[in-house]
Formats: structure tokens, C-alpha cells, sequence
């Protein structure tokens, strides 16, 4: 279980501040192997985080690990396997009709390419126009007046309203997708990936805005991607996943700048920086082998593994994610 | 002064569109030496990729043309007029190429050791040692180059297809076809940009040590700074179809001159620590069909002034030696001083023209 963090901005404020919530989850997907045999392949597994108000956590980690299913397992999207998700504190397995809308309209989603996300039959102002009335938000005169300032809020003109998704650049179809999401006043919002189809300089422009959006609307953030230097930027707490399940989680800072798991490790140590070659880089970091074979028991991690303290007990059971200090979670037995 | 592998001068590739004529690659020059890495970087729609196409002629002709006075030269040999007999000896030959997506790339009904096979035997003479011919002499080595860029068994790997491979092993096949035939010239377009950040790592320093190894210059086409940072020893810096400066990887990381150059180093985030901001390039790429007219990237820049109306060139800096810049500002240091730079973009004023398209 994932605890507030220490001195994170709504810790003052205890379980109140806690919006989104999982405990427990798991999501198995069920195949057919070569002879019919049932598989069972855990996407996730024993995924525990709280989400607070006005706080960006994020969720990074290679593909397959398990990231996006999380999001999805989070917003109510597919079920869980096993494993609660709650919002405001309710459970969504046992929410009414009504409060699951109150719910879907809370929690917005922002995707990773605009374009495939966006009508490209219907102007931007009648995209934001029917999520208005759909949700009954505006309706008349002010639903006008609602799209321009949505817009606005975005960094896009009034103008902006009659024209057509493929009018625009990829990073103003990102502030369309964020107007969009924004139009129903959520006050969680997943963003799965949502600059790595951006250019450097486009990309800077969206982080930007999504850092000054939650600033005037106090947004929470789930924030899922894959380049650490950009989780950097906009995470006040971040978890690393590996195969399905958490293998480290604290504040964005102490993650940085002492990683403990062996993998978070590798993972900074592989990011490339865009400093002149004179500068060292940090002596925290460890290389990792080469792809792993598939273990039954232990430490997911132990074939790639480099830590120098690895061995057979590492191989015999599953780690448990611990709390070494407050807020700082991690899944390692030799660290 | 050892004479230049590759040698391209002037090259233009434009190409017809409903829009009108995109000048996609407008008038650049550059060199690759023996065993050297040159990183061209830029942004999407730059005119990156289409110079490595160019130089192999790989593009479709028509919509694409090579303008009169391109020239491309290998070791002396210009490549623009060359028989198309002779350009398929040189692909995959004397150059090879890799790309981002190597499923794209590898063949998916034929076994991994079969495709790396007719690599070789397409090019047997520079693959194979001398007297060796045939497919068992071929297969001998193809298995050689599978253990050497790190395929585990690779007797039995040989058997495999593509879509059995991770992203990182079949990427590590296109590097075996594209080595094997020992080329001079190794042109990598985004060779990791589809990999998950170890598998990158892997990747680079697998073909860091094979160049080193084999004597093989690389050009490194790439969006990805950090990458450039890594691998690089010299870089080529383009925007809007051409090359707006050019640097070691150590000067130009330390003191870009160009702003445009200047602008993309801000806005990368680090990893090292959390910015108040992230600097912002305003406004969008403009278009291959309508260049800006002057310094391509004036409308973007924090520094213009008058003298941008005119087309600067590529001017030598002399802050070090073969740095050189597109930008007036190499003749008028001082008013980089006094300009603004590149600030934060803020949260209010920065609502932006919707742009035509």
C-alpha cells in the first residue's frame, strides 16, 4: 500500500485529500496456449496507490509492464480480477447508476495521439458543445460562452471553435484533447503518454500548460509515461512498475536522486542525457543484463538484475513491497 | 587532411504535393569522415530523414526529384548520376541502413538467419572471407554475426521469424544484414526510438562497440537529444530543410550557438532536476510548401530583428573549429546579450494562431 507522502502537498490533510484510490488490484487476462491449455497472463498484480488532491503521481515503467491497465483497471474501464478501486472513498463495484456517471464525468482521460481520439467530422466547438449537453453543463447562450473560455483555458482562440481536427498541429489537437477533458470540470485527470507523439518544443508547450492547469484548478494527475525526464518535470510522487506490479514508489525527488530498487536504477542509468559528454554522469547507477527468461518464483527482476548483493534467495520468493521510510515503498530484499 | 567518405553538397530534394512544390531538403551541405559519428537531429518534418534517403536515392521519383546541382559523394564517386546496377551495389553495400521499426524491415515469411544469409550472399565479396562462396559459407557467417550483435543460440535463432524476436533482438538482426557486408557507411534513422529505454542502452553500446571494431562512420539520424549527447562526435542541426548549425557534440551541447538550437536544449526536461518551467519554442514547424521568407526560423525567435529579413548563412563562428551557425547573431554576438531568450512561455498571454493547413 502506497502511503501519502512525506510532506506531499495534501498529506496535511489526511484521508480527505485522498481522491482515487486502488487496493489490491489485479487484471489476468485468460488464453489458449498451443493445445488448448488455459494461460494465465497477470497484466497486474497487487497494485495498491491512493491518488490526492492536487497532486501528480506517475505511473512509469517499460511497455508490457502493466501501466496502462492500471489506468484502466483505475477508471472503471475493465474489472479488476481482484482488488477494490475507490473514488471519494466509495467503492465502484457497488456504486449506483448515478454515482458511476457523477464518477466517469469526475475522472477524465487524455490520450496519447490526439488525432485517433478527435471526430474528425465534427468542428472542435461541436465536439465541446455535446459533451456540454450530454452532461448537462451548459446549454443556450452560455454553452458558447463555455467553449470559448474552455478554449481559453487551452491556449487557443475563439476562432479555434469552427474549425475541423485536421486543421490543427499535433500539439493543438493535444490542447483540444485537454480542452475536451476539461469541459465536464474533473477534478482527476489520466494522462496515459500524452506528449511522446510531440516534438521537444511542442512537448514543453503541453507540459507547461497541463503544470498551469492544475495550479488554477487544483487537477489531480494519474500520469502514465514512459521517459523519465519528463516525469521528472511534472510528478510529485512516481511509481516504477515492473512485471505487473510496483517495485518502488515515493516522492518524486528521493526517487531521483537515491533510486533504490535495482531496477529504477538500471532505469536512470539508461536514459541517455542531453549534457556534453565532459560531464560525468551520477555514481548511483547500475547497468543491467541482457532480457530475462521467465521465472515461476522470486523476484521478477532477478534474471536482469545486476545488483551485487542478488542471489538464490532473491530467486525463491516473491519480495514484498516494503515501507523503508515514510512514503518510500520498495520491493527488493537486497536493498 | 584525409578526403571525406560521404561528401554532400547542395543537395535539394523537393517533392510535387496538392499544396504546391515542398522543398523538403533545401540546399545543405555536409561531410562524413572515415569511422566517425555525425548525428543529424531535428524535429519531425525537418528534412531528416529524407537526406538519408536521398543519398541512396531510395526515393520515389516522381513525387521526389534531386534538384540540378545536388551532388553526393562517395569516396570521390558521385552517387546523383550513378546507374542504378551500380546504386544497388552500393545499398546495403558500401552503405547500409537501418530504421526505427525493423518488423517493417524484416521480411515475415522468411527465418531471421535466412534474410541475414542473402545480406551476405548479395554482397559476397565483401562479406565472406576470400575462396568462401555459397549458402554454407554464407550460413557459417550469418550465424557468426547473429552471436556477434548478442542473439543468444544462435545455431538455433537462425530458424526464427521476425514476429518471434523482442523489438530489441529484431533490431539487433537488422544490425547483423546491415554490418555483415562490412559498409563504410552505416546511415541509422531513429534506430532506437521505438525501444523501451534499457533496450535502448543495449542497442547504442552494441553498435558503439562494433564500430570501433569494423572502422564504420555512422550517420545517426535522430530526434532525440540525449542520444545525440551519447553516440555523437560531430552534429548537424536541421530545421526547415536545412542545416542550421553545425558542432561537436561537446561544444554544442556546452554553447549552442544557433536559437533555435539554443531553444530545443531548454525545452528537453532533466533528468538531474525539476525546472520551475520548461522554456518554450513558441509556435509550430512551419510547412515544406511555404518556408518563411529570410531566416526560416525568424518567426519563432526571440532574437529577430531587421536583419533576419535577409537569409543568413551558414556562418563560422570560430568558437570552434567546423562550428558554424545560420544566424546573424555569429556576426552580432552582443545582441544575444541584450535579447530575451527563450522564457517561460506564460500561463496567460500565450494563446496562439490555430494554424492553416
Amino acid at each position: 500500500m502506497i502511503d501519502e507522502p512525506v510532506g506531499g502537498r495534501a498529506a496535511s490533510e489526511g484521508n480527505g485529500g485522498v481522491l482515487l484510490e486502488a487496493e489490491g488490484l489485479a487484471r489476468h487476462y485468460a488464453s489458449r496456449g498451443p493445445w488448448g491449455a488455459e494461460r494465465i497472463t497477470a497484466a497486474v498484480e497487487d497494485v495498491s496507490l491512493r491518488i490526492l488532491r492536487g497532486e501528480t503521481l506517475a505511473l512509469v515503467g517499460e511497455s508490457g509492464c502493466g501501466k496502462s491497465t492500471t489506468a484502466r483497471l483505475l477508471m472503471g474501464l475493465e474489472p479488476p480480477t481482484s482488488g477494490t478501486v475507490r473514488y471519494r472513498g466509495r467503492d465502484l463495484g457497488s456504486m449506483s447508476r448515478t454515482e458511476l456517471l457523477e464518477f466517469r464525468r469526475r475522472v477524465q482521460l487524455v490520450f496519447q495521439d490526439p488525432f485517433g481520439s478527435l471526430n474528425p467530422r465534427m468542428t472542435v466547438g461541436g465536439m465541446l458543445g455535446e459533451v456540454l449537453s450530454v452532461h448537462a453543463l451548459a446549454a443556450g447562450e452560455e454553452r458558447g460562452r463555455r467553449i470559448t473560455e474552455l478554449l481559453g483555458l487551452v491556449g487557443l482562440g475563439p476562432e479555434a471553435a469552427e474549425r475541423y481536427p485536421h486543421e490543427f498541429s499535433g500539439g493543438q489537437r493535444q490542447r483540444i484533447g485537454i480542452a475536451r477533458a476539461l469541459a465536464v470540470e474533473p477534478d482527476v485527470i489520466v494522462a496515459d503518454e500524452p506528449v511522446s507523439a510531440l516534438d521537444v518544443s511542442i512537448q514543453a508547450q503541453v507540459l507547461n500548460l497541463l503544470a498551469d492547469l492544475q495550479e488554477r484548478l487544483g487537477l489531480s494527475y494519474l500520469f502514465i509515461a514512459h521517459d523519465l525526464a519528463v516525469v521528472r518535470q511534472v510528478a510529485d510522487r512516481v511509481a516504477v512498475m515492473y512485471a505487473g506490479r510496483i517495485v518502488e514508489a515515493s516522492d518524486a525527488d528521493t526517487l531521483y536522486h537515491q533510486p533504490l530498487h535495482p531496477y529504477t536504477r538500471s532505469l536512470l542509468a539508461a536514459v541517455p542525457r542531453p549534457r556534453p559528454p565532459s560531464e560525468k554522469p551520477r555514481a548511483t547507477e547500475l547497468r543491467e543484463g541482457a532480457d530475462p527468461p521467465k521465472r515461476a518464483t522470486g523476484c521478477a527482476y532477478f534474471g536482469r538484475c545486476r545488483h551485487p548483493a542478488r542471489d538464490e534467495e532473491c530467486s525463491l520468493a516473491l519480495p514484498l513491497l516494503e515501507e523503508r521510510s515514510p512514503g518510500r515503498w520498495v520491493r527488493c530484499i537486497k536493498t | 587532411m584525409t578526403s571525406p567518405l560521404l561528401q554532400v553538397r547542395d543537395l535539394r530534394t523537393y517533392f510535387a504535393t496538392d499544396r504546391g512544390e515542398a522543398r523538403a531538403v533545401d540546399g545543405i551541405s555536409f561531410e562524413v569522415l572515415e569511422g566517425e559519428t555525425v548525428a543529424l537531429v531535428g524535429e519531425s518534418g525537418c528534412g531528416k530523414s529524407v537526406t538519408a534517403l536521398s543519398i541512396l536515392r531510395l526515393l520515389p521519383e516522381p513525387p521526389g526529384r534531386l534538384l540540378a546541382g545536388s551532388s553526393v559523394q562517395l569516396r570521390g564517386e558521385e552517387l546523383t548520376s550513378a546507374a542504378e546496377s551500380r546504386l544497388r551495389e552500393v545499398r546495403g553495400g558500401e552503405i547500409s541502413m537501418i530504421f526505427q521499426e525493423p518488423m517493417t524491415s524484416l521480411n515475415p515469411v522468411f527465418t531471421i538467419g535466412q534474410q541475414v544469409s542473402e545480406a551476405i550472399r548479395e554482397h559476397e565479396a565483401m562479406s565472406t572471407g576470400p575462396g568462401e562462396r555459397g549458402p554454407a559459407a554464407a550460413k557459417r557467417v550469418a550465424i557468426e554475426w547473429l552471436d556477434r550483435v548478442g542473439i543468444p543460440d544462435p545455431e538455433h535463432r537462425y530458424g526464427y521469424y521476425p514476429h518471434q524476436l523482442s523489438g530489441g533482438m529484431r533490431q539487433r538482426v537488422m544490425i547483423a544484414m546491415a554490418l555483415s557486408t562490412r559498409p563504410s557507411l552505416l546511415i541509422a534513422d531513429e534506430p532506437t526510438t521505438a525501444l523501451d529505454v534499457t533496450v535502448q542502452s543495449q542497442i547504442l553500446e552494441l553498435l558503439a562497440s562494433l564500430q570501433t571494431e569494423l572502422g564504420t562512420a555512422v550517420l545517426l539520424i535522430t530526434h532525440d537529444l540525449g542520444v545525440v549527447a551519447q553516440v555523437a562526435d560531430r552534429v548537424l542541426v536541421m530545421y526547415a530543410g536545412q542545416i542550421v548549425e553545425e558542432a561537436s557534440v561537446e561544444a554544442l551541447f556546452r554553447a549552442p550557438e544557433h536559437p533555435y538550437t539554443e531553444g530545443l536544449l531548454q525545452a528537453v526536461p532533466d533528468l538531474e532536476e525539476r525546472r520551475e518551467r520548461l522554456a518554450e519554442i513558441p509556435g509550430n514547424v512551419p510547412r515544406a510548401t511555404a518556408w518563411p521568407t529570410g531566416c526560416r526560423f525568424k518567426p519563432r525567435c526571440p532574437y529577430a530583428w531587421s536583419r533576419c529579413r535577409d537569409v543568413p548563412d551558414l556562418l563560422r563562428s570560430g568558437r570552434a573549429e567546423q562550428s558554424a551557425a545560420r544566424c546573424w547573431l555569429v556576426d552580432e554576438p552582443e545582441r544575444r546579450r541584450s535579447g530575451s531568450g527563450f522564457g517561460p512561455g506564460s500561463p496567460d498571454g500565450r494563446r496562439e494562431e490555430v494554424g492553416e493547413s
